[in-house]
């Protein structure tokens, strides 16, 4: 088929021939971040408008309805598991962090460490919630409160599980002795996205659990 | 330099055949594939749309019974927004950004082809509602009327999961390519330099990746209440149907942008090409793009003005949808100062950009009369915001998509298409266009209701549904000639040969053969200026 073929112009000089030749070596413009770190920004984007649809829901249906509360069983208070997985969040984010650093000095060994221990927590994060869950004594079809706390805190949780899939993954290729520092775009994709997540958290937990 | 003698090496793909196009991760063929079913969704939805007209012909029409035309302009709706219009602008770009900027492929290939397969998959979710009892609820699938009491079919529940589909599809695609913009571009193709198609589909990437997720949740929303019993929409509990209204739209205005910016990019390539002058006003229309993409996240009650919200937020609203036609005036201004004194070549891409910027700048300016709140109370709901909607994206998409077909096909098949049939093709298209749509105007001026399936006897809404009608079905032969020729140029290849550069334009795409080899350039070009083709000496 054509388009196997060695490009060759049909009119004497390919136009191609014309433009300048590139020698420098580089196929592409110099940018300031690669390809993956601007899909990992536009995706956090993204997201954001996600979490962003989720509040608007929240801030329009506890304007309307005056009874802020599950049909049955006790609104939740920050007291208590709530606050404690708060913690567990927001050490985890430093955690985070503190590996991006370690990787980008060249200490593997530092950033693997730092990396279980940000697993650990956000893993306890989200036994907590489900923990939380069970002992709520309302499901998700108990009134438009119990419905918008079940699905805001649940979309939330589903992007912590995958924010701990995404560090494991991380992890798992530290210790398969990837990650230079020169090179770890991953372990910063998965920081820029960790810490996406725990600023939703404390959103979440300010305006369901504290103002109410 | 020894290394320019060399040719890139040829990959030979793993499979034949059918097995190569769907293991394809070449964006020339994955835009390809995107043409080819966005293509085939605008002839289905095209049959639907003559469905409709036919029942309308006559006042107490008989071939569609109340629930079939409900169903009929749902899927009309839907099919022509989410799995033609949004997408052919995705295989658009699919297939000539890469080019233009001077890349070698989309910035994560495996992605685009995701974004393709997610494409297809949402369309056959959409159509297996056939099998179920079709969605019946509009394109827009206003609450209370789609919540599990009055829709009970499982087909709203597919639409709900089709157009979650859709959108992850459209995420993806426009992440890839807002990325192979900032990434790929070839050495020198700095943002001053690259066309306007390319900034134009930049700034409908950000919209896409940006407004999306609004309906995404609320289809998900939607979903949970009428599959799990939740009660986001229950009026009963309390919940309000403004909710659906306010997140649907959000995404819904930023979405008529989406749709039509791309095509402003279109006539902004075709414009300078056919009256022999470079851009007018290149600066001023990329940024002019810029504004209406952030305006358009600004505007969105204007579709909710007979709905309830407080007057004062009606007023901000409708300053800042009529703020809209400055940015857009901009660019009429612009494009009118290219054809100024330039040469022109009405071939048949150029008069598709010249029929564009007549019908657009109709479906714009009625679309300020409709910003200003007490002419849209009173137009609410009636044909005349049909008319609106169809100059738009009849006029201001679909025209562009023809020219756009015209313009780069020679460029994608090696074989120019007939230039008599095309311009048969445009004459067919456009006054078929107006025919059909402009009688809607004065209908939805005398009040006749949009989404009715009969209507009273009186002999001059009768007439002007006639008229429309017949627009309709001559519509239909122009996409028909369209089909004939380019079945006849491009698939039994009697169409002339086109070269490299068929229309002496001088952009990269034009750099490269027709059609272009897998590496798309043998070696990646040094570019200093925005008319790459058109520079005297090549720096080497």
């Amino acid at each position: 088929m054509a388009d196997r073929t060695v490009v060759r112009g049909r009119r004497g000089t390919p136009a191609v021939d014309r433009l300048a030749v590139n020698d420098s070596g580089y196929e592409q413009q110099p940018t300031r971040f690669n390809s993956g770190m601007w899909a990992i920004i536009m995706f956090v984007g993204s997201e954001i408008m996600f979490f962003a649809a989720l509040f608007t829901t929240y801030f329009f249906l506890r304007g309307k309805i005056p009874a802020w509360e599950p049909v049955f069983g006790e609104k939740p208070t920050w007291q208590g598991l709530p606050l404690v997985n708060t913690i567990e969040l927001l050490t985890s984010s430093v955690t985070m962090q503190l590996a991006v650093r370690a990787i980008k000095k060249g200490d593997r060994r530092r950033m693997i460490q730092l990396l279980i221990a940000t697993v650990i927590l956000g893993a306890a994060f989200v036994t907590g919630q489900a923990y939380e869950y069970t002992r709520l004594g309302f499901l998700p079809r108990d009134g438009v409160f119990a419905g918008v706390f079940f699905t805001l805190t649940g979309f939330h949780g589903a992007h912590v599980t995958g924010g701990v899939i995404f560090i494991a993954i991380c992890l798992y290729r530290g210790l398969r002795g990837q990650f230079t520092a020169n090179r770890h775009l991953a372990v910063e994709a998965a920081s820029i996205y960790w810490h996406f997540v725990d600023v939703v958290w404390i959103g979440l937990f300010t305006t369901i659990y504290i103002i109410g | 330099m020894a290394a320019i003698d060399t040719p890139f090496p040829v990959t030979r793909p793993r499979y034949t055949g059918i097995l190569e196009w769907v293991t394809t991760v070449d964006h020339k063929r994955i835009g390809a594939l995107y043409l080819w079913t966005t293509f085939f969704f605008f002839v289905t939805g095209g049959l639907l749309a003559l469905a409709l007209r036919a029942q309308l012909a006559t006042p107490d029409g008989q071939i569609l019974n109340a629930e079939a035309y409900n169903a009929a302009f749902t899927m009309h709706g839907t099919t022509m927004i989410f799995l033609f219009v949004v997408p052919v602008w995705t295989g658009f770009a699919n297939y000539i950004i890469p080019l233009q900027i001077g890349a070698r492929d989309m910035a994560f290939p495996k992605l685009n082809a995701l974004s393709y397969w997610l494409l297809l998959s949402g369309g056959i979710i959409l159509y297996s509602a056939l099998l179920v009892g079709p969605p019946a609820s509009g394109w827009t699938s206003y609450v209370p009327l789609s919540t599990l009491p009055y829709s009970p079919s499982h087909g709203q529940d597919l639409w709900l999961l089709s157009l979650t589909v859709l959108g992850f599809s459209s995420i993806f695609g426009a992440l890839n390519m807002i990325v192979t913009i900032f990434a790929l571009r070839a050495p020198g193709m700095t943002f001053s330099r690259i066309t306007l198609f390319t900034w134009s589909v930049l700034v409908t990437s950000f919209l896409l990746v940006l407004a999306i997720p609004f309906l995404t949740v609320a289809g998900v929303l939607l979903l949970f209440d009428r599959l799990a019993g939740l009660s986001f929409f229950a009026t009963s509990e309390g919940s309000d149907p403004l909710l659906w209204q306010f997140l649907f739209w959000f995404f819904g205005h930023p979405e008529v942008y989406i749709m039509v910016l791309p095509g402003f990019g279109v006539v902004s390539e075709i414009l300078p090409v056919f009256s022999r002058k470079p851009i007018f006003g290149y600066k001023m229309i990329a940024y002019s793009s810029v504004a209406i993409g952030f305006l358009s996240f600004s505007v969105f009650v204007h579709h909710m003005f007979v709905a309830g919200v407080d007057e004062t937020l009606q007023v901000f609203f409708m300053i800042s949808t009529m703020l809209i036609a400055v940015p857009t005036g901009v660019k009429i201004f612009s494009w009118l100062g290219t054809i100024w004194h330039g040469s022109l070549r009405f071939k048949t891409p150029m008069l598709f950009a010249l029929g564009f910027i007549a019908t657009f700048t109709i479906g714009g300016i009625s679309g300020v009369f409709l910003g200003a709140v007490p002419e849209d109370v009173q137009l609410s709901d009636t044909y005349y915001v049909v008319a609106h909607i169809h100059y738009v994206l009849f006029g201001g998409a679909v025209m562009t998509v023809f020219a756009a077909m015209y313009y780069w096909i020679p460029k994608m098949s090696g074989r120019m298409l007939n230039e008599r049939l095309g311009q048969i093709n445009f004459l067919t298209i456009f006054v078929a266009m107006n025919l059909t749509f402009f009688p809607q105007h004065e209908l939805g001026i005398e009040g006749m209701p949009r989404r009715i399936f009969h209507y009273p006897q009186s002999p001059e809404w009768g007439t002007l549904n006639l008229i429309s009608t017949i627009g309709a079905f001559l519509i239909a032969v122009g996409v028909a000639i369209f089909l004939w020729n380019f079945f006849t140029s491009v698939i039994l290849g009697k169409g002339k040969p086109a070269g490299d550069d068929p229309w002496e334009a001088d952009t990269l795409e034009w750099a490269t053969t027709s059609p272009p080899p897998v590496y798309n350039f043998p070696r990646i070009p040094v570019v200093h200026s925005a008319r790459p083709l058109k520079e005297d000496q090549p720096h080497t």
